[in-house]
């Protein structure tokens, strides 16, 4: 080849090179980009006995983070949506705990939020604690959780001991203001976790309030029957009930009762089986009088146009009643993204992704939402004074301190009326049980 | 000191409730007794029926009882799909073989179940349920009361059709050496099908009655399934007197424990029971010894 043959060839060589290079960039540049996602896992009760709860939940996760996302995202991370992947715990706290680590390790979600049961939440909690994962509980309310001296656990929701706490300083209050000489209770569990700590958490403050405690009756969830049992509490004669039960125990239970005549003065329950859909709509009649605390009802609505406005929006949308459970899963998530805005402030899921898990822990350590605040929030519908995580009793970390319940009681309507505190009360609670 | 009338109280339901279990396990052991095949998808036949009597009952206002009858023949429809499908496919492989099987089937129905119809909790209420009798103080519901007479009567029912109708002699000929009654000219793979169908019939039947005081969700067999094993075992592999024995004596047992001790521990006194007996007869109460 000539000289300027060769000359040619190289200039063609570099335009060629150029010319890719700039379009190659231009290209790279331009290309439609996939919106960044920040995992979060959600692990609840998808299938198994308590189905029906963790469907509620994916109801108020599917609601809230479809929110958060129209309303542009995380900002700080560039209006990154969040991506819900899911974890089945399958009633099982051996299963909730592997699906933690899968999470975590596979899926490389940023936070878990989880469980339901409190014996599926402590596993799921350990597992975030062993990888250093937040792990924020929206609704497990057994007190021995936020007792466990771990850093990377906060629960929103208020646990039974304060409950329990508020149940008998409501009850000391009715039995005064009525003259009904109530004297004695008893209570009633199941046996998993949240269960005993309830039942143990009833009768602490059942004691302090001045009460005198006859009987414990502990039984094996799921159980075939629960005659002995209620026969066991009839025999006893307490003046109050105390009961602790998931949704088909709570209705075997009221049929139980009913069908031996027993007959107490007070009903009163840690919410869960005695508020869910299924329970009011299979009990009818036999529920009457029955009270629960609660952290939602229907009929804080006709008290909060804010809460209207969202029990409306989720009954359209799904097609039940906005209760408990769901409510307080829809704030949770909420307060997850107010967390997720502040650790973007200080690092890069992407990037450094246990440097973001840490920042978020902390950026949950540090929240804090003032009543005033939380009443101004479109989204804080539950009866929390706000958000601040810490402890109440000695040991305890990671609770939220202002989450406070409300107490509800079936009328002869067949729904439940707030009748305590009252500054949400809508009705007056009847007692003793009109039988 | 116990209560007379509590005492009382945990007999009359531990009685009525053992022989709702003992219906409920008839099933399984005319399976086993038959086929000595393991159907682990038994709890979850039961299911499907208190599902059909539940709907029954809801949509068109029929009685759980006729919802009972409705499960039989539902079950003996399924015993028939199930078995010529599946089992007889596999019948002479190794007993994995048919555990896998049956555990498949269980998965399906379950799980199935759980997508068609929710885990929503689900109740029916009869009228008979909310009558009371009232026997010196020891308090009946007359939805257990019909339910026992129903489990009664079918057992009553199965044992006739099994000693004095030719089917049901050839069916226990089959049960008791298969080669010796092909020789004598039953067809076994015919006594198999109909082992498997009347089995699944029955657990048909239980399921109408447990639904007049029971809830329903797709999770409820698998507790039913398991007292079930454990009556038939109690009882003597294929022996109805043992399997109706044996249901009443978990039944008793349970009600009774739970007033003595913590009722938590009830599954474990009637399992202890259990073991106990079968320490002094490994063949159950009224099981054959092995030759």
């Amino acid at each position: 080849m000539s000289s300027a043959g060769r000359r040619t060839l190289v200039y063609a060589i570099i335009a060629i090179i150029v010319i890719a290079a700039v379009g190659g960039s231009a290209y790279y540049l331009m290309r439609p980009r996939k919106p960044k996602v920040i995992k979060v896992g959600a692990i609840f009760p998808l299938t198994g006995a308590l189905a029906e709860a963790g469907k509620l939940q994916k109801y108020a996760t599917e609601w809230a983070v479809g929110e958060i996302n129209e309303a542009g995202g995380i900002k700080s991370l560039g209006g990154a949506k969040i991506e819900v992947v899911w974890g089945d715990t399958e009633c099982d706290p051996s299963v909730a705990s592997s699906e933690a680590v899968r999470l975590i390790t596979a899926e490389k979600v940023v936070c878990v939020v989880g469980a339901y049961m409190s014996a599926c939440t402590k596993t799921v909690s350990d597992s975030c604690e062993k990888y250093k994962t937040p792990c924020l509980n929206p609704l497990s309310t057994s007190p021995a959780l936020t007792m466990r001296g771990l850093k990377w656990f906060f629960r929103l929701t208020g646990h039974d001991a304060l409950f329990c706490k508020q149940h008998w300083d409501f009850i000391k209050e009715l039995n005064e203001e009525k003259g009904l000489g109530l004297k004695t209770f008893a209570t009633m569990e199941e046996d998993t976790e949240w269960g005993v700590k309830s039942g143990e958490a009833y009768i602490e403050y059942g004691k302090a309030a001045g009460f005198e405690h006859l009987i414990d009756v502990r039984y094996h969830r799921g159980a075939a029957s629960l005659d002995s049992e209620v026969a066991k509490l009839k025999e006893a004669n307490p003046d109050i009930i105390c009961l602790t039960m998931y949704t088909p125990d709570a209705i075997l239970f009221v049929k139980t009762m009913y069908k031996l005549g027993f007959h107490p003065k007070i009903i009163i329950a840690q919410d869960v089986g005695f508020v869910h859909p299924s329970y009011k709509k299979e009990v009818g009649e036999m529920g009457y009088w029955i009270m629960s605390r609660e952290v939602f009802n229907w009929d804080l609505a006709t008290v909060s146009p804010k809460i209207k406005a969202k029990a409306d929006e989720y009954k359209a949308k799904y097609g039940v009643d906005l209760e408990g459970c769901a409510a307080r899963t829809y704030v949770a998530w909420h307060v997850l993204a107010l967390a997720l805005e502040e650790a973007g402030k200080e690092a890069n899921p992407w990037k450094d992704l246990d440097g973001f898990r840490a920042a978020l822990r902390d950026a949950l350590e540090n929240l804090e939402i003032t009543p005033e605040e939380w009443a101004d929030l479109p989204w804080a519908i539950t009866t929390y004074d706000g958000v601040k995580f810490g402890g109440l009793r000695t040991g305890e970390a990671g609770q939220n301190i202002k989450a406070w319940g409300i107490i509800v009681q079936m009328f002869d309507d067949g729904k439940y009326y707030t009748v305590y505190p009252e500054k949400y009360a809508t009705k007056k609670a009847v007692a003793p049980i009109p039988w | 000191m116990v209560d007379l009338w509590l005492l009382g109280q945990a007999t009359t339901s531990g009685l009525l409730l053992g022989c709702i279990y003992a219906v409920v396990a008839l099933g399984l052991s005319l399976i086993w007794g038959v086929m000595e095949i393991v159907n682990f998808a038994h709890g979850d036949f039961l299911m499907l029926s208190m599902y059909l009597s539940y709907f029954l009952f809801t949509y068109l206002g029929l009685d759980p009882l006729i919802g009972s009858i409705l499960g039989f023949l539902m079950g003996l429809a399924l015993g028939l799909i199930v078995e010529k499908g599946l089992i007889e496919k596999v019948l002479g492989s190794p007993p994995i073989v048919t555990i896998l099987v049956t555990f498949s089937v269980l998965l399906i129905i379950r799980y199935g179940a759980m997508a068609a119809w929710g885990p929503g909790v689900k109740t029916l209420h009869p009228w008979y349920f909310m009558a009371i009798l009232d026997l010196w103080g020891v308090r009946i519901s007359m939805a257990y009361l019909i339910g026992a007479l129903i489990s009664l009567a079918a057992t009553i029912a199965l044992h006739i059709f099994l000693k004095k109708t030719y089917t049901g002699i050839a069916l226990r000929a089959t049960s008791q050496n298969r080669l010796a009654a092909e020789l004598l000219g039953i067809d076994a793979r015919k006594m198999y099908t109909l082992s498997f169908c009347i089995g699944v019939a029955l657990v048909g039947l239980a399921g109408g009655v447990l639904s007049t005081f029971y809830y329903v969700i797709p999770e409820v067999g698998g507790r039913f399934c398991m007292l079930s094993f454990v009556i038939v075992v109690l009882g003597g592999f294929g022996s109805l007197l043992g399997t109706f024995l044996g249901g009443l004596i978990i039944g008793v047992a349970e009600e009774i424990s739970a007033i003595f001790i913590p009722p938590v521990m009830k599954d474990v006194v009637a399992f202890i029971i259990f073991l106990l007996i079968l320490m002094l007869k490994p063949s159950g109460l009224f099981g054959e010894v092995a030759r």
